[in-house]
């Protein structure tokens, strides 16, 4: 009878086991429940929350570039709180310019933080913080042309053969020539390389136009903008902040003179102690080249050399470390300091070429239509012909009303084989173009910098029809440039290269957290 | 023999007993597959609206080419302008509004835009709804 209770108790027992286990179980699940939905409301908060934070900081980005645009400094005082809402979230923005803006004294830009706290119920719930930049170098760009939409196409992108790499900005819009063996058979090589932005917009999906003529067509996949540019479709936004262009040289003959030129500067050329080198009229050749490391610049003008040689590597002669030496015939003279790098003309340069060492800039007065002619490679110390530059201590930019790629034979061969290589960055107040380009030899721009043209597109080549490239003909032509930024430019320029100051304002740093 | 086994009686308050905890395991476990998936529904909806907003920021499409639904519109959450860059889900559709926060020249608010996006989808037979919103600078 003991044996037969404890079994009947055993049962009971064990259902009650189970019947327990179970309800344990399916209160568990229950009490999971409610984590995994506060998981997901919290996530809501959360991106709300950025949501608003960022709102706040472009309302506040907004904001500078417009006081900007209208010739005002936007901080009066050294910080500045703006506040706004977002449905039922509120932000307060805090605004601290850096310790130089303003004034600053780095070619107009101008840097601040920004410190956005997105609040809910009067508690704060996520920060962002971000350092904007107001104003840029012009040489950060590969491609830059101020006057896009007008009858001269922008781009001829062969796959395979044609390249620019780096940021393409237009402040018209963009007028690419794109033919349809792009989008078909093997995938090769994009042609674009960087992000194309542009000011205007084209009535089109993208807001870029391109050339519809038979055998070429625009992209309409995400697999087509991908063999169009290795961004893909996110490397093509139109309707950003236009760029704004320089309308003189003066900054340029300022920082040659050391100050405000004389009315009447004398004859010939100046080097001056407190600035660079001043060209009264014409140069008709001027030739960079490296000895014993230091930056020799050979000037020729009428019947005259003069020779400058920067000694910033070893000394030559009388001239120490951090002078210059300028002889001219037989007539020596020591300048001290290296000079602030521009070498400015009021005149036209006829000759350029050679391999520049350390910091320069060679501009001419380009408001007065003056320009500049390329006779032959522009290469640097630092970097390989044909590489891609990395180093920042050798650069040159380029300032000048016209600056072309000459056709006189004796400065560039017509039937030159070889690429022709220039390291610079070249800012064109009317148009970079190449001499003749309709009717010469055969040979590849290869282009390390960028160029920037005010008035009209860099002109290479023509094309007509499915004809790639008439004049310069086929993928070897001038017509089939390559352009590689060099990115070093962005931070540290040419001295004195024209930059934007107004109204562009980009984010160059941008954090965010919760607030705890 | 008859001692060795058990009772009607004894069987079933032994069933009865097991049954109350397994009822209340089996309704957990079917109110918490329910909640899951409504869960999992409404993560995707805030994955889709976020890509949808980012999209048309890095697009620039309020300033270029905005999209102004009414307010009855269901569209595929992949359609036009983002074929091929959204992942195609039939189960969700979107309705996008892009407006500016100002029209004239001279507000510096004519540089910024208002997105609003709505991500639709059905649960248990009705349509749910998910709200998102941001302001876009025209960068």
């Amino acid at each position: 009878m003991q044996q037969q209770r404890s079994r009947r108790g055993a049962i009971l027992l064990l259902a009650m086991f189970f019947s327990v286990v179970a309800v344990t179980g399916a209160l568990g699940l229950t009490m999971l429940l409610p984590s995994e939905s506060a998981s997901l409301r919290i996530a809501r908060t959360d991106e709300e929350g950025s949501r608003c934070a960022e709102a706040g900081i472009r309302d506040t980005l907004a904001w500078i570039s417009y006081q900007l645009q209208v010739g005002n400094e936007p901080l009066s005082t050294p910080t500045l709180t703006r506040t706004g809402t977002l449905d039922d979230w509120s932000w307060s923005v805090e605004v601290t310019p850096d310790a130089q803006t303003p004034p600053n004294p780095r070619g107009g830009i101008r840097l601040y933080k920004l410190v956005s706290t997105a609040l809910r119920d009067g508690k704060a719930r996520r920060r962002t913080t971000c350092w904007a930049q107001a104003g840029e170098s012009l040489s950060k760009y590969a491609y830059l042309n101020n006057a896009g939409g007008g009858s001269v196409w922008d781009f001829m992108l062969l796959p395979g053969v044609s390249a620019v790499e780096g940021p393409m900005h237009n402040n018209g819009f963009f007028k690419l020539v794109v033919p349809s063996s792009n989008f078909t058979g093997p995938v090769q090589t994009p042609p674009l390389n960087g992000r194309l932005t542009s000011s205007g917009a084209f009535s089109s999906a993208d807001g870029f136009e391109y050339y519809s003529g038979a055998g070429y067509s625009a992209p309409s996949t995400a697999g087509d903008y991908s063999r169009l540019n290795t961004l893909g479709r996110s490397g093509f936004q139109a309707g950003v902040d236009p760029v704004a262009f320089p309308n003189n040289a003066t900054a340029l003959a300022e920082a040659a003179w050391g100050s405000t030129p004389p009315s009447s500067p004398p004859a010939g050329v100046s080097v001056n102690p407190t600035g660079g080198i001043y060209v009264q009229g014409d140069a008709d050749e001027v030739t960079f080249s490296v000895v014993g490391g230091n930056s020799v610049i050979t000037l020729k003008q009428g019947g005259t050399t003069t020779v400058i040689t920067r000694t910033s590597d070893s000394p030559v002669g009388p001239a120490p470390i951090g002078s210059r030496l300028v002889q001219v015939g037989g007539t020596s003279t020591v300048v001290p300091g290296l000079g602030s790098g521009v070498l400015y003309a009021n005149g036209d340069i006829l000759a350029l070429k050679g391999t520049v060492r350390g910091k320069n800039t060679v501009a001419t007065n380009f408001q007065a239509g003056k320009d500049i002619e390329i006779a032959g490679n522009i290469t640097r110390a630092d970097t390989t012909p044909g590489v891609t530059p990395t180093g920042t201590e050798d650069k040159l930019g380029l300032v000048g009303s016209e600056i072309r790629i000459s056709d006189d034979p004796s400065k560039i061969p017509s039937n030159l084989s070889t690429h022709l290589y220039l390291y610079a960055s070249m800012f064109a107040d009317q148009q970079f173009l190449v001499e003749n380009y309709s009717g010469r030899g055969l040979f590849k721009t290869e282009i390390f910098g960028g160029i920037q043209d005010r008035q009209v597109a860099p002109v290479f080549g023509t094309f007509s029809g499915l004809t790639a490239v008439s004049g310069a003909t086929g993928p070897a032509g001038n017509g089939t440039p390559r352009i590689v930024a060099d990115m070093n430019m962005d931070k540290d320029p040419p001295p004195m290269f024209p930059s934007s100051e107004r109204g562009k304002v980009r984010i160059r740093f941008w954090w965010e957290e919760p607030v705890v | 023999m008859s001692n060795r086994g058990f009772s009607l009686a004894e069987v079933i308050m032994a069933l009865a007993v097991a049954a109350v905890g397994l009822l209340a395991l089996a309704g957990a476990v079917a109110y918490s597959t329910r909640t899951g998936a409504q869960a999992a529904r409404q993560t995707t909806a805030l994955q889709y609206a976020k890509q949808l907003l980012q999209l048309s920021k890095l697009y620039n499409l309020p300033k270029v080419n905005p999209i102004n639904d009414a307010a009855s519109a269901r569209t595929a959450i992949d359609g036009a302008p983002f074929v091929g860059v959204m992942q195609p889900d039939a189960n969700y559709k979107r309705n996008l509004r892009m407006v500016p926060l100002a029209t004239s020249a001279t507000d510096y608010r004519s540089q910024l835009y208002r997105i609003d996006v709505s991500v639709f989808w059905f649960d248990r037979g009705r349509e749910v709804q998910l709200r998102d919103s941001a302001l876009h600078r025209a960068p």
